[in-house]
């Protein structure tokens, strides 16, 4: 009784003090608190003495205590225990347990401001009316409030906050491992960055291998293994020591491995006799209440313990160099017998329905679902959370903001054992930083790396094997190639869509750079005057010795050698891959079959030499020297139309894509172009001053046309010439074109590829003033012919030879 | 405005807006293929969603309950990360442990949005880095011994110009 009296004697003190600073609002809060106090208790029997000293309660952490030794009395508000199991709770607790999203300030508003309110608040109201009741029946109180380090705190809230965490420290010496564990998940699912990481800065010395040894001791039947994370793999491989650790260190992908970690999380406390307490601090510099002095009383738990002899302690004592600060200080002698009694139940099962509701279904549904899919069996059951941590939980999810969390975290930090630390390190780690694609369903982790560009991919790649694995998966590589051109020729199935993605990529800089595989074909026995490809491997050539030859362009063999024209060949086009079309001086037009090397039908009609064709679908359009240019239909073999209209012999055709017009050019200077179903004469454009049109050829809107050694590209619709090519210093015998983007009409964009007396082919960037690359096709002698398309050039030389550039390297 | 019940894998229960829960596709054809009472005070079982989570799936929700539905044709759309919305960024500025429950959890409600959003998140955290910088970000254990790691990265350096 005589320390109640002192209390109230410090008390009378301290209100002078509290009525000087503290601010109206926290008077009218304890005057709320008491009014609340009075209506719980059924006989209101209340003075004015009680209510001074809940407000002292409040006040005290005003007053900066410079000797903590003194009078402990002052800093503790009597409690009487007994009192707290009956619970005197206020009924409508649930909104204050836990599902309500108010936020920690609007509800503290709405308790300022509605003082029936605060009957939610029942852990503070049971304080006060315990209060009451321990003065009244003068039984003997157990102190419940600690001494606070002296900190100015001005806020009601911190206030508040206060007393909601010193309710750990009853509550947290009552907590088996298991349930402590449980404690810590459950707050690290109710975390937010700011709090990890505090607990990563504050634990990451427990990854330290002193801290293992030293834990080892400690608990023997549990095991420690160092937690294998990118700093610890970057010194072993530093020091390329492969047993750095001595023991494998535990590489934490998911709970499951942290549970393995963490296997004697519900065994009885075993290591906790042996566990060696902590000398005298060497620093003052913890100042937080637990290492503060207590009331004396607190102390009697573990006076034994403080009296060992100096030299076992001393011996028993593990390398402490990261125990000191966590583990050790745990141990605090508050875990002594006298609260043992402090069954401390703010939740019951009437007051919170709810929350008792969720408790009990974790004891019912122990194997709690993981959505890894994991199997629950195989680990170790779950603690449930105890009755009076939710409450904590509450206030730690809904009340308080991040200083109030990290607070309340370092001192629940210093509540735990080494075991429960490493569980803790454990979970951290894994939470830190999770391998996202390795653990994920495949669909989701195909899902994340769809976002990335494919110069990340390949950067995935090298990261581990399955990443590897998952960023060369042939969903996500085709998906790239969808979206971009793709030149190479593509099997119907390929086995890798990322190969075909990166030759394709290679092509583009083999384009670029002019890197490429010359191949010769050789076997003509004259000047090569044309060449045709049939799309897959088959090329074909016309010459002067009068023959079409086909060859493999894989392998440069002779495929067939066709005989029958008397005269040398000037143009020759595949119709199917088994049909071929030339065109020759002798005035007739062949079709052969290549399988067994006959002519099948040959086309008469022209008077003049045929110099050019020009086949699309099944329509072929042939000009001749005779000034007409003549439309087949190849189907029947018939004759649509013939065209008249140049005034001299017509040395080039083209027909468009999709077989509509006809394009023509002649020795008379102009290009004609004809509607090719109807036969009718569409435009004009006279394209040269001086000399006869050499080659022409047509690609979506365009021509491109060669008068000498000049090369003009012409818009068809307005009949302008858009650009100039001038670098060829001789006649241009060949031209090719193919326009891929027209965004500006006047500026499209695309490759031209030139070719001329001079033996040089030249390709274009079509916006370009310069040629992008020269190709040398043989000395001295003409290019009479090329062909072109995404992956090479093909040129018909006069000294025999045709030559391929192949850009495709597979 | 009608209110239904969600019950968490732990027990707890949410009070939502129908229109806020029906932005999971789960969780809509839930409710149109059992048929929903009015006054039905079953809450529906989500055994596969904790209750953080399912708390800040359910804000999430909440804040795009107003959103038009996402396009259609998104499959051959070009794949962007940085159209996050800044409700979007924030939300998602969480530890990787909780982005990576969420993402399961938008699958399993089949959220699309909120999974783009996350999954966007995962690849903005991988874009620009080395593969070092990858395995430290997400604690990643180099498998690779030496012969595969040369190998894999000669396979993987042909780099594009952009």
């Amino acid at each position: 009784m005589m320390t109640l009296v002192m209390s109230v004697g410090v008390t009378d003190y301290l209100m002078s003090d509290a009525k000087n600073d503290v601010n109206g609002n926290e008077t009218q809060t304890a005057d709320y608190k008491h009014n609340a106090a009075e209506s719980l208790i059924d006989d209101g029997h209340i003075d004015e003495e009680e209510k001074k000293e809940e407000e002292a309660a409040v006040s005290d952490r005003h007053v900066d205590k410079d000797d903590s030794s003194g009078d402990k009395n002052a800093d503790c508000v009597l409690q009487n225990t007994s009192g707290a199991v009956d619970g005197n709770l206020p009924p409508d607790t649930e909104s204050a347990s836990g599902d309500a999203p108010m936020s920690g300030t609007q509800q503290r508003q709405q308790e300022a401001s509605d003082p029936e309110i605060l009957s939610e608040k029942p852990v503070m109201d049971d304080f006060s009316s315990h209060d009451v009741k321990s003065e009244e029946n003068s039984i003997q109180g157990k102190y419940e409030w600690h001494h606070f380090s002296g900190r100015n705190i001005e806020r009601k809230e911190s206030v508040e906050f206060h007393r909601q965490v010193d309710h750990l420290d009853i509550w947290a010496d009552q907590w088996s491992h298991g349930e402590k564990c449980a404690i810590m998940e459950k707050i690290l699912t109710r975390s937010n960055l700011n709090q990890f990481k505090f607990l990563w800065t504050t634990l990451q010395p427990t990854l330290h291998r002193d801290f293992m040894y030293a834990a080892q001791l400690q608990f023997p039947n549990h095991k420690f293994p160092p937690i294998s994370s990118h700093v610890t793999r970057e010194t072993k491989s530093k020091r390329a020591v492969r047993n750095y650790h001595h023991v494998s260190s535990a590489y934490l992908k998911s709970r499951k491995d942290v549970l393995e970690c963490n296997r004697s999380l519900t065994e009885p406390d075993i290591g906790v006799p042996t566990m060696v307490q902590p000398t005298k601090r060497k620093s003052k510099r913890k100042t937080s209440f637990l290492s503060q002095s207590l009331p004396s009383n607190m102390h009697a738990g573990h006076v034994t313990s403080r009296s060992a002899p100096e030299a076992v302690r001393r011996h028993k004592q593990p390398i402490r160099r990261h125990m000191d600060d966590y583990a050790c200080s745990r141990h605090h002698p508050s875990a002594g017998g006298d609260f043992s009694s402090m069954n401390y139940h703010p939740v019951t099962e009437d007051d919170f329905p709810r929350l008792v509701k969720s408790v009990s279904e974790i004891q019912l549904n122990r194997k709690r679902p993981t959505m890894s899919g994991t199997s629950p069996k195989q680990l170790p059951p779950i603690t449930p959370v105890p009755h009076n941590a939710w409450q904590l939980l509450h206030w730690y999810s809904n009340c308080w903001n991040d200083v109030e969390r990290n607070e309340f975290l370092h001192k629940l930090l210093k509540k735990l054992d080494a075991r429960q630390l490493y569980y803790v390190t454990c979970n951290l780690s894994m939470k830190q930083s999770r391998d996202y694609l390795s653990l994920l369903p495949e669909h989701l982790a195909l899902r994340i790396l769809a976002f990335l560009t494919p110069s990340d991919l390949l950067i995935c790649a090298q990261v581990s094997r399955s990443w590897n694995h998952l960023s060369s998966h042939n969903k996500i590589w085709k998906e790239k190639c969808q979206n971009v051109k793709i030149d190479i020729p593509v099997p119907s199935t390929p086995k890798s869509w990322k190969k075909v993605y990166r030759d394709n990529v290679f092509l583009k800089s083999n384009w670029k750079e002019g890197n490429c595989k010359v191949v010769d074909l050789r076997g003509h026995t004259a000047k090569v005057h044309c060449v045709a490809f049939d799309g897959q491997y088959r090329l074909a050539s016309g010459s002067k010795d009068s023959t079409v030859r086909v060859w493999d362009v894989r392998s440069g063999n002779l495929i067939q050698t066709l005989k029958g024209h008397t005269k040398g060949v000037w143009s020759v086009k595949f119709f199917t891959s088994h049909l071929l079309v030339s065109a020759s001086y002798d005035t007739t037009i062949r079709v052969w079959n290549i399988r067994n090397g006959t002519c099948t039908r040959t086309l008469l009609g022209h008077e003049g030499c045929v110099w050019s064709l020009a086949l699309k679908k099944h329509y072929l359009a042939s000009g001749s020297q005779d000034r007409s240019v003549k439309v087949w239909n190849l189907n029947k073999c018939a004759l649509m139309h013939t065209l008249t209209g140049h005034a001299q012999a017509v040395f080039c055709v083209d027909v468009d894509d999709e077989a509509s017009i006809v394009v023509s050019g002649s020795a008379d200077r102009s290009i004609r172009i004809w509607n090719l179903h109807s036969g009718q004469q569409m435009k004009v454009l006279w394209v040269s001053q001086s000399t006869s049109v050499m080659a022409i050829s047509y690609n979506r809107g365009y021509v491109v046309c060669s008068v000498g050694e000049t090369v003009s590209l012409w818009r068809v619709e307005t009949g302008t010439c858009i650009k100039k090519y001038l670098e060829h210093e001789k006649r241009v015998e060949s031209v090719g074109l193919r326009v891929d983007q027209v965004k500006n009409p006047d500026k499209p964009r695309g490759l031209l590829v030139t070719a001329g007396e001079e033996g040089l082919v030249k390709y274009w960037n079509l916006h370009s003033k310069h040629s992008h690359q020269t190709l040398r096709a043989s000395h001295g002698s003409q290019v009479n012919n090329i062909y072109f398309d995404e992956t090479k050039i093909v040129s018909a030389c006069a000294d025999f030879r045709i030559r391929i550039w192949n850009f495709h390297a597979p | 405005m009608p209110n239904i019940k969600l019950q968490s894998s732990d027990g707890e229960v949410f009070d939502v807006d129908v229109d806020v829960a029906k932005q999971s596709i789960t969780i809509k054809t839930m409710l149109e293929d059992l048929g929903m009472d009015e006054d039905d005070d079953e809450a529906i079982p989500l055994p596969n969603v904790n209750s953080a989570i399912l708390g800040k799936v359910l804000e999430w929700c909440q804040f795009h309950k107003d959103d038009p539905p996402p396009p259609e044709d998104e499959e051959n759309r070009e794949k962007r990360t940085d159209d996050l919305c800044g409700f979007d960024i924030d939300f998602l500025k969480v530890d990787q442990g909780t982005l990576f429950e969420l993402i399961l959890a938008a699958n399993y409600l089949d959220i699309k949005g909120l999974l783009d959003a996350s999954c966007k998140t995962v690849a903005n955290m991988i874009k620009g880095k080395t593969p070092e910088e990858i395995r430290k970000t997400f604690n990643i254990k180099n498998d690779f011994t030496p012969a595969e790691e040369e190998q894999v990265r000669k396979e993987n350096s042909w780099c594009e110009e952009k």
